[in-house]
């Protein structure tokens, strides 16, 4: 955990610039994104402390920026500093702790201690953003209401600060109290809560200090919502949602299987009073598309960049080199050109591919990065045409019918054929160590430090500059890739079943998108199940219930974890609506596969569950083949 | 020096290449989780660029089986983990022992602890135990603070060497804890000693028989002697627990097999061993050592001949290439490297070549 003033160094504010407008909004927004996508650090700039350090530093160059985006938000103000009270509470500790039950007192007891913990998080929130410290007297803070809070039963409306933190932690106090003892919590101690009071009184609530009037604007975070009971979580959304808070109240959990039925169908009631974001969706679904991600990535990169001394430079992608040299090229083209030779070798002497194959020749006396991609492209498009059942003229083939089949589809696929052909480089560069991060602020830095160790490496050896080349980044990420892959067993509670599925997921991936006339062009890098699919999946058959249970439960802890990436799948004439399962951009690495999302296959439950219990299998088409 | 320079000194000894170098993270990593606290390093100087400095006195051919040694083999204790050994062994040793004899003696079942921890003779046990240490790696102080207030300034002790003056204290400081607790307790004497030490690599210096003149010697027979004078120990009912915080398996069968001879020939009650964090055989660098790294251990000119002296034949070797005792250890305690692991580990800066974690002898060397 870093201090106040290092976290606003750190942070990076494209993400604020990435929030859409309405979050801002009275209403209940719900954030979701898996561990390390950015949820905590995103709510935590919304606290006191983090605004009072941004607002001291505000004249600091390096947070210009960040500053800036605050005050387009009306979160900070030019003249009076700090305008939002960022009211951030846990659910990682406590309320688990009440005893399960449908029971209406441990409701009760549930909203009490909510109750309780906003309202005491606030008036301690609001001293520091008077510059109170933690001994000095809340006292000074006075409190006055707006009228129609006046009926709240559970919440005294107190007119100082302090009383109203000494209340809070009475309550706090009685509700454990109440859990320790066998009797019954006594009436007297305990007001009655039938609702969450709290975000009543914090957006009716209005602080004054020294004359003047404390942070209008309130904001009401509630973070690992995950942790909460089922039942309080459920009880908690509807009823915010049904109080239709006039202040926005972000509720933030981990993409997961909340009830068994959540993972797989989470288009609940969106509408004006609830909302739900995505972050890992938000940087690649939104304007800018992965763009806007390579932005963010960037930044945080760089800031980092700037709190170190071992490599001298500011930017982290000055480090990153993306263009080979002649001698780079070289080696790689005359393993490609003797494969080129040995692959066309059988179409030889057919008129049909003259045309092309001359082309094809031509290049081959070219050696650059350009002429490589077209040697492949051209081998994609021979092999396609030759895959083609109609018959057809055995006229040659025109260099004008070239250009108008490669795509960039095409040539994407053949940057890949290249990679795994010739050797060509395939992941490096910035944009796809970002695309490699699947939108995950986590897996970015994971991915970063696993570079920043190899210029660490670079400068152990006094190498005369601090730069990795495109076949050092891929080496280094690939490393990083299979170490990823590796951990999954001992990160999952079904972590063998996980990286078996994973596996063969991969290896299924890997075979439709090296076949030879790349059909699927760039790559397949995920796998859909239809509707009638997932129904399967939500309801295994008595005969498979134990496989077909696990295979739900190792799907949804993938889908937590970011190793499986879910895109719903619109119907079309042929085929029925679905959800892709795509693969963790990390885990594509090291099978290989492209980065782009798009290119999938159908499968079925009972794949999976092949995959899962048996791994990698061949394909009938290999194993035919190996006969 | 500065980590950079540390390590790419060490790149330079070590000839790495780009691919080799990312190594450095790992052992960046040890060092600063543990290896840079080694309190014998000189000043200002850090494990990287020792490190850099030992592999350079070695053949090129060599360093890389150096290396492995350090990377794979080595078995360093730290200062917070010895401190969390000595933290568990008042209540998952001493206590679980007072349990266990008031248990026995009254014939309770040993899992109705409330009602064992509410006899009168578990606190009489306590108030009449007796904590020595054996050396000055015991952390007797540390201990005492472990136990929450049940073990007074008075019943224990650093040394095991105790003057009448300090018997007398402690006897006082006794009756007077005795008759505070209501005993009824008929004599004043203790009657569980527990003999605290940190580390024992091949545990001669506990226990050892000498040939020559047919005699046993070590700390066991000086504290077994002193204690049977019979003014500081109730002679009758009286038990010896050694507690070793970090022990070898050939110290613990060769305490246990001559404190059973030696305690059964001089009719003393037998000496209870308790170790805490038992270093088992396969640690030792003699069955699963590679090829090179034998070579390593071995060459005679990666050994200093002043090293081994008469202290060393009395572990029965020769020399001490492998340590004290042909231990053959590749353990570092955090505060000073034991003679049992290997010379290319502990020896003194002065010779040639140095150790890695070269050690303070508690022998005058030189």
């Amino acid at each position: 955990m870093t201090s106040d003033n290092d976290f606003v160094r750190l942070f990076s504010p494209k993400i604020v610039e990435r929030l859409e407008d309405d979050t801002f909004e009275g209403g209940v927004h719900i954030l979701r994104s898996s561990p390390g996508g950015g949820k905590t650090t995103l709510l935590r700039a919304f606290t006191p402390p983090a605004l009072n350090a941004f607002w001291s530093a505000r004249k600091t160059p390096d947070l210009a920026d960040s500053y800036q985006r605050l005050v387009a938000r009306g979160v900070l103000d030019q003249s009076h500093g700090p305008q939002l009270l960022g009211v951030l509470l846990s659910c990682a500790a406590g309320y688990a702790d009440l005893p399960p039950g449908a029971d209406i007192e441990q409701d009760t007891l549930f909203r009490a201690l909510l109750d309780c913990r906003v309202v005491l998080r606030a008036v301690r929130s609001i001293g520091l953003l008077a510059g109170l410290g933690p001994d000095d007297d809340l006292a000074q803070i006075t409190l006055s209401y707006d009228p129609s809070v006046a009926d709240l039963r559970g919440i005294p409306l107190l007119r100082d600060a302090a009383q109203m933190a000494r209340w809070a932690e009475e309550v706090e106090q009685n509700v454990y109290t109440s859990l320790d003892s066998f009797r019954k919590p006594d009436d007297s101690s305990m007001p009655a809560h039938f609702r969450f009071e709290s975000v009543l009184w914090l957006q009716a609530v209005a602080f004054e200090f020294q004359g003047r009037a404390l942070a209008p604007k309130r904001l009401l975070m509630i973070d690992d919502v995950q942790r909460l009971r089922k039942k309080q979580r459920d009880l908690l959304i509807d009823e915010l949602t049904v109080l239709r808070p006039s202040i926005p109240v972000w509720l933030s959990e981990r993409t997961i299987a909340m009830g068994d039925d959540d993972l797989l169908s989470q288009g609940v009631r969106d509408g004006r009073e609830i909302r739900h974001y995505n972050l890992e969706e938000m940087w690649s679904l939104s304007k800018g598309g992965a763009q806007s991600f390579v932005g963010f990535a960037q930044n945080i990169l760089d800031r980092r960049m700037k709190r170190q001394d071992t490599v001298a430079s500011s930017a982290f992608s000055q480090c990153l080199r993306t263009e080979f040299n002649a001698q780079e090229i070289r080696s790689i083209f005359d393993k490609a050109v003797s494969q080129y030779t040995e692959s066309s070798s059988r179409l030889r002497g057919r008129a049909r591919y003259e045309g092309w194959l001359a082309k094809a020749d031509r290049l081959t006396e070219d050696p650059s990065w350009e002429s490589l991609l077209d040697l492949y492209s051209i081998q994609i498009l021979l092999s396609r045409d030759e895959k083609r059942r109609q018959m057809t003229l055995d006229l040659s083939l025109s260099d004008e019918e070239l250009e108008e089949r490669d795509s960039s589809q095409v040539r994407g696929a053949a940057e890949l054929f290249a990679s795994q052909g010739a050797g060509l480089p395939y992941y490096f560069g910035l944009d796809r160590l970002c695309a490699m991060a699947s939108s995950n602020v986590d897996e970015l830095l994971f991915l970063a430090s696993e570079l920043y160790v190899g210029l660490q490496a670079r400068q152990a050896v006094r190498k005369p500059d601090l730069i990795l080349s495109p076949s050092d980044q891929e080496k280094l990420l690939k490393a990083a890739a299979k170490k990823k892959r590796n951990f999954i067993p001992r990160n999952h509670s079904r972590g063998s079943n996980a990286q078996r599925l994973l596996d063969a997921v991969g290896a299924f991936c890997k075979d439709k998108t090296f076949a030879p006339n790349a059909p699927y062009a760039p790559g397949v890098t995920g796998v859909r199940l239809s509707q009638q699919e997932l129904h399967r999946l939500n309801n295994p058959r008595p005969s498979v219930g134990q496989s077909g249970m696990a295979l739900r439960k190792v799907i949804a802890e993938c889908v937590a974890e970011n190793l499986l990436i879910i895109r719903n799948s619109s119907a079309s004439t042929s085929r029925d609506s679905g959800q892709v399962f795509y693969l963790n951009r990390t885990l594509c690495a090291h099978y290989d596969l492209p980065l782009q999302f798009g290119g999938w296959q159908d499968v079925t439950v009972v794949n999976l569950e092949e995959w899962m219990n048996l791994g990698v299998v061949q394909t009938r088409r290999r194993r035919l083949e190996s006969l | 020096m500065r980590d950079e320079n540390a390590i790419q000194l060490l790149a330079k000894v070590m000839s790495w290449t780009e691919d080799s170098a990312l190594q450095v993270r790992s052992l960046q990593l040890l060092a600063d989780f543990k290896y840079d606290s080694y309190q014998r390093f000189g000043p200002g100087r850090k494990f990287i660029e020792s490190l850099a400095l030992w592999l350079n006195q070695f053949d090129p051919s060599d360093r890389e089986a150096a290396l492995e040694l350090v990377r794979d083999k080595l078995v360093f204790l730290s200062d917070d983990e010895l401190s969390h050994l000595v933290t568990t062994a008042y209540p998952d040793l001493v206590i679980q022992e007072r349990l266990r004899i008031v248990a026995e003696e009254n014939a309770i079942p040993l899992h109705r602890v409330r009602e064992i921890a509410s006899h009168p003779r578990f606190n009489e046990l306590r108030i009449k135990s007796l904590f020595l240490g054996l050396s000055d790696g015991a952390r007797t102080n540390e201990l005492r603070r472990a136990s929450f207030g049940e073990i007074s300034n008075e019943q224990i002790w650093q040394a095991y060497e105790l003057g009448d003056n300090k018997v007398d204290d402690m006897l006082e400081e006794l009756k007077d804890a005795l008759e505070q607790a209501g005993s009824n307790s008929e004599q004043s004497r203790f009657n569980l000693i527990w003999l605290l030490d940190d580390f024992s690599g091949s545990g001669n210096t506990y226990i050892r028989y000498d040939t020559k003149n047919r005699r046993f010697k070590g700390k066991l027979q000086k504290i077994y002697s002193r204690l049977h004078r019979g003014d500081l120990v109730d002679r009758s009912n009286y038990e010896v627990y050694l507690l070793l915080y970090v022990a070898t398996r050939q110290a613990i069968d060769h305490i246990e097999y001559w404190a059973e001879r030696f305690t059964s020939e001089k009719g003393y009650k037998p000496l209870q061993l308790r170790v805490l964090c038992p270093i088992e055989n396969e640690v030792r660098l003699v069955d699963s050592m590679s090829a090179p790294l034998l070579k390593l251990i071995h060459a005679q000119k990666n050994y200093d001949e002043r090293a081994h002296d008469k202290h060393t034949l009395v572990g029965g070797t020769e020399d001490a290439r492998l340590g004290f005792a042909g231990c053959a250890l590749p353990v570092v305690l955090a505060h000073n490297t034991p003679n049992n692991s290997i010379y290319l580990l502990w020896g003194p800066e002065l010779l040639k070549p140095f150790g890695l974690f070269p050690r303070v002898s508690r022998h005058r060397e030189f």
